[in-house]
This record gives C-alpha cells, structure tokens and sequence, in this order.
C-alpha cells in the first residue's frame, strides 16, 4: 500500500456512523467482489450480474472501442485484459443508476446527488422515465464510494438494474390530485422496501417492473405498461367505503409492447404486499430464463393467460407464511407523510403573456388541498446541473418540508407551494435557470440517452430531443391547447425507454442503408394514449430520415389542425384517417438525397461523425442470466476472501467462523438446485446436503467431510493454522461445489437431449 | 520553494484548472462538436479522450465537453462568463504531489486553450488571459472547502506555479463561494492585468 492509499481519508471511515449495517455490509460485500473480479477470483458473468443489481450500468464503448467518424478505433485504456463483465473494459466508464422509489427526494439528498455528479460524473443528473436518477461516466472503482454517500442520507442503489424488481415508481400527485381517491405513496414505500432484496425476487429471468396510479383517468402511474401496474381503487361496501387496488400484470413496452391484464378488480391494502410477492414467486418459478427476448412477465402472462395466471397466483399466496409487514404499514405511512411549510394562500392572476402568467399556465397544478399548488420545475432532457441541484434544495427548503417527486416525464415535481408563494418560487426558480415554462406540453419533450450513452442506442434521440425542443419552444404561444397539450417522447432504438408507444407523436431510432451509407432515422408511432395510466398505444407509421424530423412534426401537427374534427383527440384523428393517409402526407419526407448533395443527412443530431452503427454493443439491460448457485458461490468466495483478511489481522476465531459461513453457503447454494426456498439454518442446509448430494453421490466425498466435519465442530478453530487450514478448505469445497453444479448442467441437457420414449415415465 | 511533502496524503489527482476566455465571448455547441470529434482523432487532450458530450440544451454548467479517462476538457457556461476547464480526475503518470498534479492540469488547460484559440473556426474566437485563473478541488473529503484546508493546499498550489515565471508574482487567495461548493482558488497575476498563452 502506498503513502497515499494510507494518507487519504476514506468515505468507508468516514461515513460508518451514518450508514444503516445492513446497507454498509451490503456495499462493503460489493466492494470486496470488486475485488475478487480485479483479481480474476470471479466470474465476469457473476460480477456483472453483481453490479447490475448494485445499479452500476454499462455504457457506450465500454468495450474499448469506438467509431471516430472515419473508422472503429480502439481506445487506449490501461489494464484492457482487466474486465468488468464478458467483452467490457474494466477501466471504461459506466453509468450508475440511483433508484428513487416513487421519485421522492429530500434536499438533504439532492445535495449529495450534485456533490456526486460533480466528484465522480460530468457535472449533470439525469432523470430518467421511471424517476431513477442517473449519472454517466463513471469509473466502476468510485461505486462503492458512491453508494455510501447515498445509502448516509438514505438512498440505496440496490436492484436498480439486474433481473430484479426495478424502481417502484408511483403518480407524482399523489396525495394532492384532485382526481385520486387516495394517496398511494404509503402503498409504494410499503412495497417498494418489501420487494427490495426480498429472497423471492432474486431469482428472476428478466426485470420486473412496478408502479403506482392515484386514479384511473390520468397517465402518471402507466399501469398498463408495468409488470404490476396498481391503481388506487374505492369501494362501497354495506355503507362504509373501502380502499384497495385495481391490480393489472403483463404490461410492458419494448419491441413488442403488451398491455397488462386485470389480475385483481380490487385487492385489499393488506393483500398487497402478499399478492405482488407471490407474483413474484410464479415469475421467479415459471417465467423464461434462457431466451431474454421471452423472459419478461409479459409473455408468461400471455403464455398462461390472465385466468390461469390469477389462479397460480391465488395458490402461490394462499401458501404463503404470514409476515407482519403484509398489514402494518405504518413505518411507511410516517415516511410517506408530506405537510407544508406554510398556511394555505391566494393564487395569483398575472398577465398570462408575461413569463410568470405563461409558467402558471403551463407548470403550475392546484393541489385538492385548498390554497397549495404544485410547480413542475421543467429540466431539458431530464437534465439537471450540480449547481443547480444545490441551488433548488435551497428553493426546496424555502417553500416546502424539504421533499420533491421526480416525474416520468424526466422533470421534478415540487408540491405543498402556498399559492400566495408562487410568484417569488417563480423568481427563485428563475435564478436558477429552472423556470422554463411549457412543462409537460408539447414542447416538453422526453428522450431516453439513446446514442448519447446508451450500449444500445441506434439514433440520436437526445439530440433530435434537443432540436425538437428547441423548435418547438421557439414558436411556444403559437399552438393552440389541443395542439399544446399533446406529447412527444423519443427512444434511441425499438426498446423504448423513452416510452415512444404511449406519446401522441412517438420516434424510435433506426438504422437504413442508402447506396451503402447508413443513414440514422426515425420510425414514427403516432397516437399512443397518455391517459388513463397508457391505456393503448400508438400506431406505427413509416420510417424518416432523422434529419427531416422536425419537418415531419410541423407536418403532422400542421395536418391534424387542418382535418381535426371538433374535441377530436390526436389518437382519434391519427386512427380515423389510417395509417395510408398519414404515410402519403410524409411521402416526400421519406427521402434521402445522395451523399455527395447533402452529407448532413448521414450524420446524426448533435453528432459531428458519419453516422455508423458499429459501435452498438450488447445490452446489459436485463443482464446475463446468472442463477442463484453461481450468485451463492460468488458470495461464499466472498466470505472466504474476508475469511483470509480477518485472519492475516490476527483474528483466527473469526476467521474459521468466517470460512464456516463460507461452507455452509456453498452448501446452501448448490442445494438452491432441488431446494429454491431452502432457508439459512446450517443444521438444515447441512442434514438436506447429505441427502440430496452426499448420499446420491452427486458431490465428492473427499470436499464433502470438510463441511461435515467443520458443522460437527461447530465451526470452532483452536489455533491460527488451525483456522488456515479450514480457510483452504472451504475455498476447495467451493471448487467442488462449482464442478457439482456443472455436472448437474450437463445431466439437465442430456436428459433434455434424450428422446422421449413412448410410456416411460 | 515552499515545500508540499506533507500533502502527499491528499489524493493529487481530482482537481480542476479554470480558464477564461474573455468576458463577453459564448461557446457555440455546434462549432465544438466538430472540433471535438476531431481532437478525440487526434488525441487531445492528453489522457485517453474518449467522447464528446453536449449540454448546449441547459442555461448553465458545461456546453460540450470532451470525457476523458485521466481528465475532462469542459466548455461551460457559469452566470455572466463562460470558461474552460481541465478537471483531472486520475493519475496515470505518477503524480504523487498536489503541485505535481495540478502541473499536469494547468499545462492541459493551457494546450487546450491555446489550440482552442488557434482552431476555433467562427469569429469572435476566444482570447484566454492566464493572468487571471481558478484552481478547484474536486474531492470534498480529502480537501473540504475550508480555511484551514485553504491554508494547507496553498503552498501546493504555489509551488505549481514555478514553472510559470511569465505569470509574474502571483496573488492567490481562496474563492469564497457556498461551502457547498468545491474548494476554489484564484490565482491572479500582481504585475499583469493581461497575460497571453504565448507569453507563458
């Protein structure tokens, strides 16, 4: 170790206090498993997973290349042989995710957000289309640190990416909107912190993906799009009225979009949790996990049809053993509390051609709740500075109890204002440059990174984002409300997450080859339903030239104006008139003119390089699929790792206890095989290990009495070598456990292989 | 020569250099794209450029920027001025002293602006005065934006500077800005209100 490694302070000291143990165990663990991949002692494959589900991300030529306008070229970073998954760069930057259950943040957290982006990204956090912040280039190396900075001020990074359960992202009104029933928000904590690490969840084939609506009449939630989409529900019943949920599953964009189905038409607060679990558990159990393109909840849904789905999941939970947490909410319901700062006040009436009368008009809610009203703070693209992070916790702190909402539409949602604040919360925005107006209105327009970041990203959509926005804001007034209130959302490729099939005016990126250059587009899906929580979506329409999208906008805003009929919505008019008239309106759009006349349409939005698809890389998206035996032997490597440090500290007793753990996880990892819910108890894990793979042979004998031997002894050690020893042998027995595994695999594959004969059982 | 040995505990590395370009000149996004693109060709900055990212679409903060594995070069646009920065983030040439890291970083920062002001392809081009300069430093933990520290790094921050002797005497003083904030410094030339990139 060198001076500097000995000198500098770490975050790991320095935050110990303000860390929960859970979390600070959690984070240290991923830190050593950094470790372990840095010194080749664990699978890439394993690791990766490992960081998924710590929400540390690829990102775009994280595999050491990269196309610089004239060809593919390798980018000289150190250490290339070091990897951080199959065919990524150890020392390439990558994007860390930060989940922001239901986008609820503090100042207090907003602050560290900015001191993050500032020490570790490019100085921006991006929020994303399911109110996860996001920040890129980011060193894999500054992780850990990361994620005590945030888990000190409450925030934990856990399963924002992996095949887990995703940020649960809940209606940003909730609580205050005139149309909700009730406030979900307890709903969404209870849940959110139910599901996070919860053991039936982490055996998924893909992500799974939960929200939350207040009603049913607004977009917000996009229930229909989310593996579990929950809408607040009221009932009467023999006089009282009762709260519960609407609960909808199978829902989700992608390529092949799929709505969810009814799964219960009203569920009890205190079957929630139980529900979602046990859907969870039919998931983890029947959902693919080979073919990622079929893995995720939707095609099982659809596979087994809503009815007998409703009917494993009522079995499932009907076995269910009962845990408290299922009725008392009530840790969530304190959480979840919001109340303002002030009394309620006046609201004004300014001008509505000044720039505050615009910004009321378009960025200001009046709460359900007399006197208050909530602003949307409009970030471009979903971005937002470190100064200007700091700068709005200071206007947070000002107007409200200290809370914001991020919002799907990649803005922040400031609730609770005094209505007779509203003008001094518009200068104080102003100064720092988030009082733009026209939020959540045409031309407030979403982007998913697509190119900018992304692994996967085809086109430019940030860039078309920007220059739509632009465009867009620059004839501002000039649109009518209809015209004004429609949506535009744009998606680097066909995976949508910039949720291009729910916008009225929906692009995903494309590629198309003209007289052998490629050529960036857009493919146009028009008359997607932001409404009723993304009840339907749009209709796909032909594929333009991305430099002929602003023009194709005008167009078919400029159309629907000239043939709308009165009250008719876009998605009205876009299905009255047919996909046939729409494409002869973008016929002459279609074009691409020769290189040699206009280069410009070979080169992509803010983009300077002849556009190229070669540097897409594979998505990391839903992960590998890496099972629970390869993750419990990752973790009893782990614990032999700390076995080894604890003992070179002089702590042998420790130690052998450490690699005790080591063997009784191993054991319990290779018995995830026949036993998926197998519990922790080691008199159990040791008793079924005889049973199913000492007794059938299935495990060496010779690895197998390490562990019987060391269960015996209780996991004592009398003497430093003593404690040695058993380290060594835990690290055999997990050798052991990988080539029992193995052998299973192959069993599993040559059964598969055989042919099936007629009447064998 | 005032000694820094005794900050060799402070990570060198994460620390940035800010220039200034003149006080009315604006960065054009679409002019540094191109050119950015064509600098990562080329390999400028030093230390692994690997892309170029844009801003243009917010008020403030950085414009477009070059993202690179040792350090960023930043276009950016603060209230009332636009600069450049070099922000060092890692070390790969073996700085072990504060001075000997922003050593690096002011001679990057320099390079950058000079061929800045050289390339840049539009009028009005921006015309860097080095007589007047910030230093921050991008670790909260290991050089928290105090006094005291203040008092600690200065010698460091000194001792960068010899090998700048057109700068002239130099005043350097501690930027006070929200603690919030990263640790600024300014550095200012005492015998020069105008200093051009040649004359370093």
């Amino acid at each position: 170790m060198s001076d500097k490694d000995t000198k500098t302070l770490s975050w790991k000291t320095h935050l110990f206090e303000k860390i929960r143990p859970d979390w600070r165990e959690e984070i240290d663990d991923y830190e050593k498993a950094l470790l372990l991949r840095r010194e080749g002692r664990m699978d890439e494959k394993v690791f990766m997973e490992t960081r998924l589900r710590r929400g540390a991300y690829g990102q775009r030529y994280d595999n050491g290349r990269r196309h610089d306008g004239t060809a593919s070229r390798e980018l000289p970073l150190p250490e290339r042989e070091v990897r951080k998954g199959p065919d990524t760069l150890w020392h390439a930057p990558g994007m860390q995710r930060i989940k922001i259950p239901f986008g609820r943040l503090t100042a207090r957290q907003l602050e560290v957000l900015a001191d993050l982006a500032e020490e570790y990204s490019d100085g921006i956090c991006h929020v994303t289309t399911r109110q996860d912040i996001q920040l890129h280039y980011v060193h894999i190396e500054d992780t850990p640190d990361i994620m005590r900075r945030l888990a000190a001020v409450g925030v934990t990074t856990r399963e924002a990416c992996g095949n887990t359960v995703r940020n649960v992202t809940a209606c940003p009104r909730a609580g205050i909107c005139r149309d909700a029933p009730f406030d979900v928000t307890p709903a969404a904590h209870a849940l959110a912190f139910y599901l996070l690490g919860h053991p039936d969840t982490q055996n998924f084939g893909r992500k799974f993906k939960v929200s939350f609506s207040g009603c049913s009449e607004h977009a917000c939630g996009l229930a229909f799009m989310h593996d579990l989409g929950i809408v607040a529900a009221v009932r009467e019943q023999e006089g009282r009225i009762e709260e519960g949920f609407h609960v909808y599953a199978g829902g989700g964009l992608g390529p092949v979009p799929y709505q969810a189905k009814l799964l219960e038409e009203f569920l009890p607060p205190e079957e929630l949790l139980p529900t979602a679990q046990a859907v969870g558990r039919i998931f983890a159990r029947l959902g693919e996990k080979r073919d990622r393109s079929r893995a995720r909840l939707k095609f099982l849904v659809d596979r087994l049809g809503i009815d007998e789905f409703r009917r494993l999941v009522k079995e499932e939970r009907e076995g269910l053993t009962e845990d408290e947490r299922w009725k008392d909410w009530s840790g969530a319901r304190e959480a979840a509390s919001e109340e303002p700062l002030k009394a309620p006040g006046e609201f004004p009436d300014p001008d509505p051609n000044s720039d505050f009368g615009r910004w009321i008009s378009s960025n200001v809610y009046r709460q359900k709740q007399h006197g208050y009203a909530a602003v949307t703070v409009a970030l471009p693209l979903g971005d937002i500075t470190a100064r200007q992070c700091r700068l709005l916790a200071d206007i947070v702190r000002k107007y409200t109890k200290e809370t914001l909402r991020l919002t799907v539409e990649q803005n922040i949602f400031l609730r609770w204002i005094s209505a007779s604040d509203l003008e001094s919360l518009f200068h104080d925005l102003q100064s720092a440059g988030l009082a733009e107006t026209g939020a959540e209105t045409i031309e407030d327009v979403t982007a998913c990174p697509g190119t900018d970041t992304c692994k996967l990203g085809i086109a430019s959509s940030r860039g078309l984002a920007a220059e739509l926005g632009r465009r867009l804001r620059k004839r501002g007034s000039g649109f009518d409300e209809i015209i004004g209130s429609l949506r535009i959302k744009i998606s680097g490729c066909f995976n949508s997450c910039g949720q291009h099939h729910l916008a009225d005016i929906g692009y995903y990126g494309t590629n198309r080859k003209v007289s052998g250059y490629s050529v960036p587009h857009f493919r146009v899906v028009l008359g997607g339903h932001w409404k009723e929580n993304g009840s339907a979506y749009g209709l796909a329409v032909g594929a333009v030239p991305s430099r002929r999208i602003p023009e194709t906008t005008e167009r078919l805003l400029e159309k629907y104006r000239e043939r709308r009929r009165e009250g008719e919505s876009f998605r009205d008019y876009v299905f009255r008139v047919g996909k046939t008239t729409i494409t002869k309106d973008l016929e002459d759009l279609l074009t691409v003119p020769p290189h040699d006349v206009d280069p410009s349409f070979y080169v992509d939005w803010a983009d300077a390089r002849e556009f190229t698809i070669g540097d897409l890389g594979h998505g990391e998206c839903a992960g590998d699929v890496v099972s629970a035996v390869d993750f419990g032997l990752a973790e009893a490597e782990r614990i032999v790792f700390d076995a080894q440090v604890t003992l070179d500290s002089g702590d042998f007793r420790k130690a052998g206890k450490l690699a005790y753990r080591a063997m009784i996880t191993t054991a319990r990892a290779l018995l995830r095989l026949p036993l998926p819910d197998i519990g922790t108890n080691p008199d159990e894990i040791v008793r079924e290990f005889r049973s199913h793979f000492i007794e059938p042979g299935r495990f060496n004998l010779n690895f197998a009495k390490y562990l019987i031997g060391f269960h015996e002894a209780a996991g004592e050690t009398s003497t430093p070598e003593h404690a040695h020893q058993r380290i060594e042998e835990a690290q055999l027995l997990i050798e052991a456990a990988h080539r029992a595994h193995q052998d299973h695999l192959e069993r599993e594959a040559a059964a598969k292989r055989r042919p099936v004969t007629k009447g064998a059982s | 020569m005032p000694n820094d040995d005794t900050l060799i505990g402070i990570i060198p590395t994460k620390l940035g250099v800010r220039l200034f370009p003149g006080e009315t000149f604006e960065w054009k996004s679409e002019v540094l794209i191109p050119l950015f693109h064509e600098w990562i060709r080329r390999g400028i900055p030093e230390g692994i450029p690997i892309d170029v990212a844009d801003y243009s679409h917010l008020p403030e903060g950085p414009v477009t920027m070059i993202v690179g594995h040792e350090g960023d070069l930043i276009c950016e646009r603060q209230p009332g001025r636009s600069s450049l920065v070099y922000l060092l983030k890692r070390s790969t040439s073996g700085e072990t002293r504060t001075s000997d890291a922003l050593g690096t970083a002011l001679e990057r920062a320099f390079q950058c602006a000079a061929s800045l002001e050289k390339e840049y392809p539009v009028e009005p081009r921006p015309h860097f005065n080095a007589a007047r300069l910030e230093i921050f430093f991008n670790d909260r933990l290991n050089a928290p934006n105090t006094a005291e520290f203040y008092e600690t790094i200065e010698p460091a921050v000194q001792n960068a500077f010899v090998s700048y002797p057109g700068l002239g005497i130099l005043a350097i003083g501690r930027v006070e800005n929200d603690p919030r904030e990263r640790l600024t410094v300014s550095v200012e030339s005492v015998n020069h209100s105008q200093i051009s990139l040649d004359a370093l």
